[in-house]
Parts: structure tokens; sequence; C-alpha cells
């Protein structure tokens, strides 16, 4: 009985924090498929504003190559490409933990512990009939090679629970230690949009025909749509933020299951319902 | 802050889009016109900045989490070689 309850404390020591981070790892992969959306927009409306702002340098004579990513539409202008930057690093340090937290990372360290025996063990049978073709000598370090490499395979699922182990103890560890710098990429990010929104809406309300007459009710209409995706952006990023501190909270302290239900499933229904209202929205723009 | 700043301008812009309807000469309809597309340059020159200074931003707490990212994939390469080590111990190899 002892030992099913201490199993029990073992295995909820050893999954703490996995259900949440999983949840959030889903919560930030919803935010990014909508950001490269956004961000395809965003481009576009960075380098208009860019060529128009500095409009005077781009004379028949001149080409500077430091703006090359300006001149071509092939890649993002430098304010998009580091904002796709931002979440591509998010993504891969989510990857990294969730590599630890499932055991595919231990699963391969494990896989290059056991080619790198493998390896070595051909490499001494090799070197051995080299050596006993010329000098019959070190017999016995041939004899023994099967006795290591047996010895090897029973290790090695031993190997491959310690790594996984580890690799939980580290998951944690580096979830709680990157949080406050996740957290605040995820606010900054939050608050971009702040200063994205005038970049996608500056074309419209700067076109000859807005600056005489005003804004036509399309125009508005059109900004109204940019408004409503960015808000649908920020309720992802929202939504992910309080999904990683879930997971941090329940690294930090064995979780109950049925607060850890409840909670996931009330986030996982707003991200999908919010998701969806971002599709709408880039659909609504394609056709204005 | 920015969109004081831009909401400011709009709000300059209004009355000058008023003017030019009724301006009575060309002269007086093309010296409003040059006004307003000052204000322009000055509405996309500051959200030109703005977004400039905010990328900035993102990209300083985006290098902190690289270096993270390094130390992670450091300690990762150092849990490998530690078991390496300890399976060749085991084995009797090293």
């Amino acid at each position: 009985m002892f030992l099913i309850a201490a199993g029990f404390v073992l295995n909820a020591c050893a999954t703490g924090g996995i259900a949440e981070f999983e949840a959030y790892k889903t919560a930030f992969d919803k935010a990014q498929t909508t950001s490269g959306s956004i961000f395809d927009q965003l481009a576009i409306q960075e380098r208009w504003l860019f060529l128009r702002v500095n409009k005077k340098d781009l004379n028949s004579v001149a080409f500077d190559p430091n703006l090359a990513r300006y001149y071509t539409d092939s890649v993002d202008p430098p304010g998009t490409a580091a904002l796709r930057a931002s979440l591509d690093t998010i993504k891969i340090y989510n990857d990294i933990l969730y590599g630890l937290e499932t055991g595919q990372t231990a699963e391969a360290l494990a896989g290059k512990i056991s080619a790198l025996e493998s390896s070595l063990i051909a490499g001494i049978k090799d070197t051995s009939s080299v050596i006993s073709g010329l000098t019959k000598a070190e017999p016995h370090v041939a004899a023994a090679l099967p006795a290591i490499d047996a010895a090897f395979q029973v290790l090695l699922p031993f190997v491959q629970e310690v790594l996984k182990l580890r690799s939980r103890e580290y998951f944690r560890a580096f979830l709680v230690k990157a949080h406050p710098t996740v957290i605040a990429l995820l606010q900054e990010l939050r608050e971009s949009t702040r200063y994205i929104f005038p970049v996608l809406t500056a074309a419209i309300r700067n076109s000859d025909t807005a600056l005489r007459a005003g804004l036509s009710a399309a125009d508005t209409d059109k900004i109204n749509t940019y408004r409503k995706l960015l808000a649908d952006w920020v309720i992802l990023i929202d939504a992910t933020t309080n999904a990683l501190e879930r997971a941090k909270l329940a690294a930090e302290a064995p979780p109950t299951v049925v607060g850890t239900i409840t909670g996931l499933t009330g986030v996982a229904v707003e991200m999908d319902a919010v998701a969806q209202s971002a599709k709408k929205h880039l659909a609504e723009l394609a056709t204005k | 802050m920015s969109s004081d700043a831009l909401e400011i301008i709009q709000n300059l812009e209004e009355p000058l889009r008023e003017a030019v309807k009724k301006a009575t000469s060309d002269a007086d309809r093309q010296k409003i016109e040059q006004q307003l597309q000052s204000l322009s340059d000055l509405d996309l020159a500051i959200t030109q900045d703005d977004f400039t200074s905010e990328v900035a931003k993102l990209q300083a707490i985006s290098d902190t989490l690289r270096e993270i990212i390094s130390e992670l994939q450091g300690q990762i390469d150092n849990l490998f070689l530690d078991q390496l080590a300890q399976t060749g111990r085991d084995n009797g190899l090293a």
C-alpha cells in the first residue's frame, strides 16, 4: 500500500506541469498560426511605409545594399522579420522543452549513446582482428566484446529511464527559469499591436483620396477589419500567457487533476473560437 | 504616446480638409493641400519611428531568450556526455 502511494507521489512529481505545458504549447501554436497571416500583411505595409517615408532617397541612381530587405518583396522587411523571429524563438524554446517533457530528447540521447557504443564495439573488433592477424595479441579483448555488448543492451533501458527522469527535471527547471523572459516577450508582442496597427493602416489613411476627402466607408471597413484581426491575436496571446502561467505554477507544485482539467478545457474552448474569428477576419481582408 | 500624436495629426487634418473644399482660389487650395501633405509625412514618420523602437524592444527580449536556449542546449549536451561517461564506466570501458 505504501509502495502504491509512493508510486502516485513519484508519478505526480514526474508529470507536474506536463498537461499544462502541452496546453500552453497548443495555445502558442494557434497564436503563431494567426501571427503568420498578420505578419504577411504587415510585411507589405512596412515596406510601403518605409519606401514612402524615404522616397527622396529612392531616385533612379541610388542603391543602398543595406536596404535590400525593403527593396525586394521576396523576404520580410526588418521589422516584420524581427517579429517573426521573436515568435520563432519562443517556438524553438517550446520544442526543446517539449522534447524534454515527452522523453523524446531522452530517447534521442539514449539512441546516440547506443550508436556510440555500437561503433565503439565495432571499432574494438576491427582493431582486435588487425592486431590478432598481425601479432595474435589480446585475444581476451575480442572474447569479452559480446559480454560487454550484452551488458550494455541490458543497461540501455535503465539509461533511457535515467535520462528521462533527468530531462524532466530539466524541463521543470527551465520552464520556471525562462518563464519571466517568455512572459515578457509575450507581453511585448501584445504591446506591439499598438504600433503594428498604425503601420497596417498607414497606406489607407494616407492615400491621396483619404488625405483630401477623408476616409471612405470602404476604408473605414478595412481599418475595422484590421482592428478585429489584431484583437483576435491579442486574445490568443493573452490565452497563451495564461496557459504559460498555469504551466509554470504546475511545474512548481503538484497539480490537482480536477483543477487542471477544468482550467484547460476553458482555455481550449476560448482559443478555438478566437482562432476561427481570426481566420474569418483574414478572409474578409482578402476580399477587400 | 504615438497614438496621441497620430490623433492630434488626425484632428488637425479634419478642418484642413473642410478648408480645401471651401478654398476660393487654386493658390489657397494648393497651400492647404501642402499642409495636409506635411501632416501626412509627419504621420508616416511617427508611425515608422514608433514601430522601429518597438521592434528594438522585442529584439532585446528575444536575445535574452536565445541566451537561455543556448544554456539549455549546453546542459542537454552535458547530460548526454555525463550519461555516456557513466555508461562507459558501467561497462568497464572507461
